[in-house]
């Protein structure tokens, strides 16, 4: 096993977080290994090898370009955007440095993905309130089809309907995050246009770059 | 003495073949020009398109009418000249002359500027489809139509101007510069990519009315429709393949029906009781250049004129009959280039020059705009169709979302005025590592 580096551990999580948009939370830790111990001193040309092994490795049902895409942008990510100094020194376990994602940067993302929802659809109840209570009806209706349910599912429902925001929904992984963020995004250009939902979602991110809970944390990298 | 007198017999012979030398070198030289010209064109379309387009997806734009000129010209050099000017056995293409080498130097100068065109007429699909197309199938879209569906129907009107034989034009089909063959051509390939593609998300609300998603830049807009329009005097003027002296009546008219075009959607605009739009503006100007491209060279300027107002209200017309049939052409392509393309063939039959609203030579005009819908509009669906459920045409709603030149070319155009796309995309990486 190669020697692990900070960034090495910082660009893993990356990794990992990429990966689990596409393959299960098992699998994306079991690629991560693979690509700690064999591609993590590799030149960057070397994700084909790397993308062959996952295909051979893994049940992936993600079109291959979307695949090598995400985690071409992970492994693209510069330096100086990794935030080295901000990781703790770990053992040579891949876990521990999945865990450590899991356990701050994931939180983080839940919290930022519950304002950044909560805050959208405030924008869109202001342009067409007819359209914000047909969206949440639709995204509620549609959560099925987005892998979350059971009580998980009742709990979304309710954080919905009731626009409470201390419902806890913290069992959303990243991927029925994603999906739930995107089917708001395509409702709202139904209802209130494309162009107007590019500029509420600016305005949402500006918004919550003004928060303290943000601070020295792209709102962008909620998704 | 005997040498003087032989001199003197030879000097008018020896005058005659230094003008017709000086012809044929003026005549490449006026060919290659124009080439350059039409060239230039696709700056303008560029240019047009990516302006009409948001700023999330201008990369995409721009790319796409760059490699179309690169695609386009290398698949026609190797195919595509061959089955439009080829040796026509079969009546329907021809049939040699692929990969053109070993000919003459005038020979490459028309291939260079049928070049040229092909590119034209691929590039007019890339505005319309903009926004949602997923590059490489598009790419793919861009090799069928140069290297067939064009010259193809190429062959039916102009392969007799090198070895093929155009039936269509042997019927008596005028389409000089090519309203139909070049214009309606692509309008058409629009017409069958936008309706395979759908609608960008939230174009129709949920009521089915149309929304506005403006263009991010109305001043590219504006530069790339002048650009077209004197890239259009290259167009129509080099259509004559010889620097005659029928250009001046070619450009005088190519530019009488831009202006015309432009002064149609004025027009239309007022009696329609609606703002009077820039984009509006220059693709009347466009559309009133497509329209003249068939009949520049036979018709009167006050007929060139005709033609250039009446395809400016067509493109009003047209936009409002997509609009209700619920097609989303973002540029406009297929009223600008189809709609105006049949209008401009059919008024070239109607403004014949000596020979005006001629029945016969109107019926011949229909026939070959109603020919080449049936051939391109079926084929490009087929084509649209087929690479939809293979590669995939469309791109899928999270690319949409992020905008196609991050997601399609890891590129974003305006990385400062960028809030809205929840990415970082590599331009704003670099910048922030330097």
């Amino acid at each position: 096993m190669c020697k692990l580096t900070d960034e090495i551990k910082t660009r893993s999580i990356i990794i990992y977080n990429s990966l689990c948009i596409n393959i299960s939370e098992q699998d994306a830790i079991q690629a991560t290994k693979i690509w700690i111990q064999k591609f993590s001193d590799k030149p960057l040309f070397a994700i084909r090898p790397f993308i062959d092994i996952l295909y051979e490795t893994f049940e992936i049902s993600t079109p291959r370009p979307e695949l090598q895409r995400s985690v071409l942008s992970a492994l693209m990510t510069g330096e100086a955007d990794l935030n080295v100094k901000e990781i703790y020194v770990f053992d040579d376990d891949v876990k521990d440095v999945v865990n450590h994602a899991k356990n701050t940067e994931f939180k983080l993302k839940h919290k930022g993905f519950k304002i950044f929802i909560s805050k959208l659809l405030e924008c869109i109840s202001k342009r067409s309130l007819d359209g914000e209570l047909v969206i949440r009806i639709k995204l509620f209706d549609n959560l099925n089809d987005m892998g979350v349910t059971g009580e998980l599912s009742l709990r979304v429902k309710k954080w919905l309907t009731d626009k409470n925001d201390s419902i806890d929904i913290d069992g959303l992984n990243i991927t029925q995050m994603k999906q739930l963020f995107h089917g708001l995004y395509v409702l709202s250009c139904e209802y209130i246009g494309p162009v107007v939902t590019d500029m509420e979602v600016a305005n949402v991110i500006e918004e919550m770059k003004e928060l303290e809970l943000f601070e020295g944390f792209d709102p962008k990298e909620v998704f | 003495m005997k040498y003087l007198l032989l001199c003197t017999l030879l000097l008018p012979e020896l005058a005659l073949a230094d003008t017709a030398l000086l012809k044929q070198q003026l005549d490449t030289v006026w060919l290659v020009i124009a080439g350059a010209l039409v060239f230039f064109m696709q700056a303008g379309f560029a240019l047009l398109e990516s302006g009409l387009a948001r700023a999330k997806n201008s990369v995409n734009v721009i790319m796409k009418n760059y490699i179309d000129v690169c695609i386009g010209s290398v698949a026609f050099w190797m195919i595509g000249y061959g089955l439009m000017f080829g040796e026509n056995t079969s009546g329907w293409f021809g049939s040699n002359h692929f990969f053109l080498s070993d000919v003459t130097h005038q020979d490459y100068s028309l291939l260079f500027f049928q070049t040229m065109f092909a590119a034209t007429a691929v590039t007019i699909a890339s505005g319309a489809m903009a926004e949602r197309t997923r590059y490489h199938a598009y790419l793919i879209g861009a090799v069928v139509v140069s290297a067939f569906i064009y010259p193809v129907f190429g062959s039916w009107v102009w392969g007799s101007l090198y070895e093929g034989k155009g039936w269509l034009a042997a019927m008596g089909f005028i389409d000089f510069a090519g309203s139909t063959v070049v214009h309606s051509v692509g309008g058409w390939v629009a017409l069958a990519g936008i309706i395979v593609l759908g609608p960008r998300l939230g174009k129709f609300d949920d009521k089915g009315n149309s929304r506005n998603i403006n263009g991010h830049n109305l001043t590219l807009v504006g530069l790339g429709g002048l650009i077209l329009w004197m890239g259009w005097f290259g167009f129509n003027g080099g259509s004559t393949a010889a620097a005659d002296t029928s250009i001046g009546l070619i450009v005088l008219n190519t530019h009488l029906a831009a202006a015309s075009g432009a002064i149609g959607v004025l027009f239309a605009m007022i009696v329609a009781r609606q703002k009077i739009l820039l984009s509006n503006s220059i693709n009347g100007s466009i559309a009133g250049l497509v329209g003249i491209t068939a009949g520049c060279a036979s018709m009167e300027p006050h007929f060139a004129m005709t033609t250039g107002l009446v395809a400016g209200i067509l493109v009003i017309i047209g936009e409002k009959i997509l609009t209700s049939l619920k097609l989303d052409d973002v540029v406009g392509a297929v009223s600008v280039h189809g709609f105006a393309g049949v209008w401009g063939t059919i008024a070239a039959g109607l403004f014949l020059k000596d020979n005006l609203f001629n029945p016969e030579i109107i019926l011949v005009q229909i026939i070959g705009v109603i020919v080449a819908f049936l051939w391109v509009f079926p084929t490009s669906l087929l084509m649209y169709f087929i690479i939809d459920k293979t590669v995939g045409l469309r791109a899928s709603t999270v690319d949409e979302q992020q905008g196609l030149d991050y997601s399609e070319h890891y590129e974003i155009a305006y990385p400062e005025f960028s809030n809205h796309l929840l990415h970082k995309g590599k331009l704003q990486q670099e910048i922030r590592n330097v």
